[in-house]
C-alpha cells in the first residue's frame, strides 16, 4: 500500500515540467471553489444549497433573511481567500529572499511594522478609519527597509532574519503599550483583532484588498522567474546574471506590500505564510513560477478552512481564525518534519 | 578593426586592482591578464586572498583602487546580465534546495541568455545537452538535488557553469566535495574548456594537480602575488617554502610538480 503511494508519488514527479503543477493548479482551484461553497453555506444559521445558489445567481431575487446573512457572510469568504493566498505568496518569497524555509512575514517585523502603524494610527494619530490600511502598509513597507538596512549594515547573511526578529519583538512591545493604555472595550476590540479574526471584513476592506491584490498577484507571479536564481544564494546568483543586489530589497518589498494590507484590514495571520509555503514546495518542488500559484491557492484554502471552522464548529464560541491557523500550523509541521525525513 | 578582437589580447585583465575591509587591505595592487585559450591556476595559503580575487575578477565585488576590464569594458560598470553572458563562475558554496530538478539546476545556467519570450530555446536546449553531456550528468536530470551526493552535486553545478557558454570560466575550488576520479575529470573538462579557445582560471589547493593542468601559475601571499608564470618555474622549492613555511623536496614527472615536505620522508 505504501509503496503503492509512493509509486504513484514518483510517477506524478516524472511528469513533464509543466504538467505536474498544472495538474495540481487545476485540482487545488477546483478544490478552493468548492470549499467556498460550502463556506458560504454553513454558518450559525446554515443555508439551504437552494437558497444559496439563488442568491448566487444574477438576477434572480433572494428572499430577505438570505440576503442578510450573506452580506456578512461573502465578505468574509472573499476576504480569507483573498488574504490566504497574499499572505502565502508573502511567506514564500520571504523564504526564497532569506534563504530560510521558516521565514514568514511575522519573522521579519514586517506584520509588527503594520500593526504598529495602525494601532498607533488609530489612537495616538486619530487617523480615519478608511485611511489606516494605507497607514499600515506605510508601516509594513518601512519595517521591511529598515530591517534590510539595519541587515545590510551589519553584513552578514543570517542577519535579516535576526535583525527581523528582534525589530518585531520591539514593536510588539510598543503594540501592547498602546493596546493597554485605551479603556477595556478598546483592549478587547485590540486583543480580537491582534489574534487575526476575519469578523471585521466588511464590503469595503474586501475591496480594498481586492485592489491590492488585483495589482500584486499577477506582478509575483511575472516576477517569478527572477526569483530562481536566488535560490542558490547571492554570490552564485549574480555569477549567472542575476542581480541579487536590486533583487533582494525589491522582493522583500514585495512580500510587505502582499501582506500589509491584509493586516491592516483583519489583523495579522501568523504561520499562514509559513505553512502555505511549504505545502506548496513539497507539491511541485523548487520552480518559483510553479511554487507561487500553488501556495497563493494554499494558502487560500487554508484561511478559509480555518476562519470557517472557527466559526462553525464551536457555536456560540466564534474561534479567530488566526489562533486556528497556528494550531494546524504546529501540527502540518510536525507532519512535514517527519515526512521529510522519511524521504531523505 | 577593434583592438578586442584579437585572439591574444586577454579577455580579462586586472589592472593594479586593491581591495580592502575598511582599514584591513586583503588585495594589493594586483596584475595580470587571462588569455583565450589559457588555463591559470591561482594557488596559495588560507587566506592569502585567492578567492577574493577571483570575486574581483567576477565583479562580485568592487575593487577599491584600479581596474578589472573584462573584454577592454570595466567590469564596475556593466550590468550582472551583461557580465555573465561573458563570464561564468562557478562560486564555491555547494548549496541549491533540495527539492529543485537537476535539470533546472542546470537550466539556470541560461539565465543570461534569456528574454522575457525566448525562455528554453533550442540554443539553450542544446547548450544545456552539451553541459550534461561534458559533466555525465544526463542520467541525472530528472533527479532533485536531495537525492544526489555532495560530489555529484558539485558536477551539476559546473553543468550550470558550462551551459552559460561564456568566454571566461571562473571556477573557485571547483575540486571541493568530489573524489578522485572526478576532481581529475573536472580539471581535464576545465583544460579542455580551455583547449577550445575559454579563458580558465581556477583557484586551486592542491599544488600538484594545478601543475599538471594549468598552463600558469599565480603564487599568492598575503594578497599579493609572489610569482606569475610557468608552473615548474613559479613552483619553486624555495617559494614554497617561504610562502607555506614548509621545506620540500620536489619531483617532477612529466609536466606535474610533486613538491613532498621533507619531514615526512625522513
Amino acid at each position: 500500500m505504501r509503496g503503492a503511494i509512493h509509486q504513484t508519488r514518483r510517477d506524478l514527479y516524472r511528469l513533464p515540467g509543466t504538467a505536474r503543477p498544472a495538474l495540481i493548479v487545476a485540482g487545488l482551484c477546483a478544490l478552493l471553489l468548492l470549499s467556498a461553497f460550502f463556506a458560504l453555506q454553513l454558518g450559525s444559521s446554515t443555508l439551504s444549497i437552494e437558497d444559496l445558489l439563488r442568491w448566487m445567481m444574477p438576477f434572480v431575487p433572494s428572499d430577505r433573511e438570505t440576503t442578510a446573512i450573506m452580506t456578512l457572510r461573502w465578505p468574509r469568504v472573499a476576504m480569507a481567500m483573498l488574504g490566504g493566498g497574499m499572505i502565502a505568496a508573502s511567506g514564500y518569497i520571504l523564504q526564497v529572499v532569506s534563504r530560510n524555509g521558516l521565514a514568514d512575514p511575522g519573522l521579519l517585523g514586517i506584520s509588527q511594522g503594520t500593526m504598529a502603524a495602525v494601532v498607533l494610527g488609530a489612537t495616538v494619530f486619530s487617523v480615519p478609519p478608511q485611511w489606516l490600511a494605507l497607514a499600515g502598509l506605510g508601516g509594513g513597507m518601512a519595517t521591511a527597509i529598515g530591517v534590510l538596512m539595519l541587515a545590510r549594515m551589519l553584513a552578514s547573511p543570517s542577519g535579516l532574519i535576526l535583525v527581523g526578529l528582534a525589530v518585531g519583538i520591539v514593536l510588539s512591545a510598543m503594540i501592547e503599550i498602546v493596546m493597554v493604555q485605551g479603556g477595556i472595550l478598546q483592549f478587547a476590540r485590540w486583543l480580537a483583532w491582534s489574534h487575526g479574526s476575519l469578523t471585521v471584513a466588511s464590503a469595503t476592506s474586501v475591496t480594498m484588498v481586492a485592489l491590492w491584490a488585483v495589482v500584486l498577484l499577477p506582478l509575483t507571479l511575472v516576477m517569478s522567474r527572477q526569483m530562481m536564481p536566488l535560490l542558490l544564494g547571492a554570490e552564485q546568483a549574480a555569477g549567472i546574471g542575476a542581480s541579487p543586489k536590486y533583487l533582494l530589497p525589491l522582493f522583500t518589498l514585495l512580500a510587505a506590500a502582499l501582506v500589509a494590507p491584509i493586516v491592516a484590514a483583519v489583523g495579522p495571520i501568523s504561520f499562514l505564510g509559513l505553512i502555505g509555503a511549504h505545502i506548496a514546495r513539497r507539491l511541485v518542488g523548487e520552480r518559483p513560477g510553479a511554487v507561487l500559484p500553488v501556495a497563493m491557492l494554499c494558502g487560500a484554502l487554508l484561511l478559509l478552512a480555518a476562519d470557517t471552522a472557527g466559526r462553525t464548529l464551536f457555536l456560540p464560541v466564534i474561534v479567530p481564525a488566526g489562533i486556528l491557523v497556528s494550531v494546524a500550523g504546529v501540527i502540518t509541521f510536525l507532519i512535514a518534519a517527519r515526512l521529510s525525513r522519511q524521504v531523505r | 578593426m577593434n583592438s578586442t578582437d584579437r585572439r591574444d589580447d586577454p579577455v580579462l585583465s586586472m589592472e593594479t586592482v586593491s581591495f580592502d575591509y575598511g582599514s584591513q587591505s586583503v588585495i594589493e595592487a594586483m596584475s595580470f591578464g587571462v588569455r583565450p585559450g589559457e588555463f591559470l591556476a591561482i594557488v596559495g595559503p588560507n587566506g592569502c586572498g585567492k578567492s577574493t580575487a577571483l570575486k574581483l575578477m567576477a565583479g562580485l565585488l568592487t575593487p577599491s583602487g584600479g581596474n578589472v576590464l573584462l573584454k577592454g569594458k570595466r567590469v564596475a560598470s556593466m550590468r550582472r546580465r551583461a557580465i555573465a553572458r561573458e563570464l561564468s563562475l562557478l562560486a564555491q558554496s555547494n548549496e541549491a534546495p533540495a527539492g529543485m530538478l537537476v535539470r533546472d539546476l542546470i537550466g539556470m545556467g541560461r539565465f543570461a541568455h534569456e528574454g522575457w519570450f525566448t525562455a528554453n530555446t533550442k540554443e539553450d536546449q542544446r547548450h544545456i545537452a552539451d553541459a550534461m553531456r561534458i559533466m555525465d550528468v544526463e542520467t541525472s536530470a530528472d533527479r532533485r538535488v536531495g537525492e544526489l551526493s555532495g560530489g555529484q552535486l558539485q558536477r551539476c553545478r559546473m553543468a550550470m557553469t558550462l551551459a552559460q557558454d561564456a568566454n571566461a570560466l571562473l571556477l573557485d575550488e571547483p575540486t571541493n566535495h568530489l573524489d578522485l576520479n572526478y576532481q581529475y575529470a573536472l580539471l581535464d573538462v576545465a583544460r579542455k574548456q580551455a583547449a577550445a579557445g575559454r579563458a580558465v582560471v581556477a583557484v586551486l589547493h592542491d599544488l600538484t594537480q594545478a601543475s599538471l593542468y594549468a598552463d600558469r601559475i599565480i603564487l599568492m601571499d598575503k594578497g599579493k602575488i609572489v610569482a606569475d608564470g610557468h608552473p615548474s618555474d613559479v613552483l619553486t622549492v624555495d617559494r614554497v617554502e617561504v610562502v607555506y613555511g614548509i621545506r620540500t623536496v620536489p619531483t617532477q614527472i612529466g609536466r606535474a610538480v610533486v613538491l613532498l615536505p621533507e619531514g615526512a620522508l625522513r
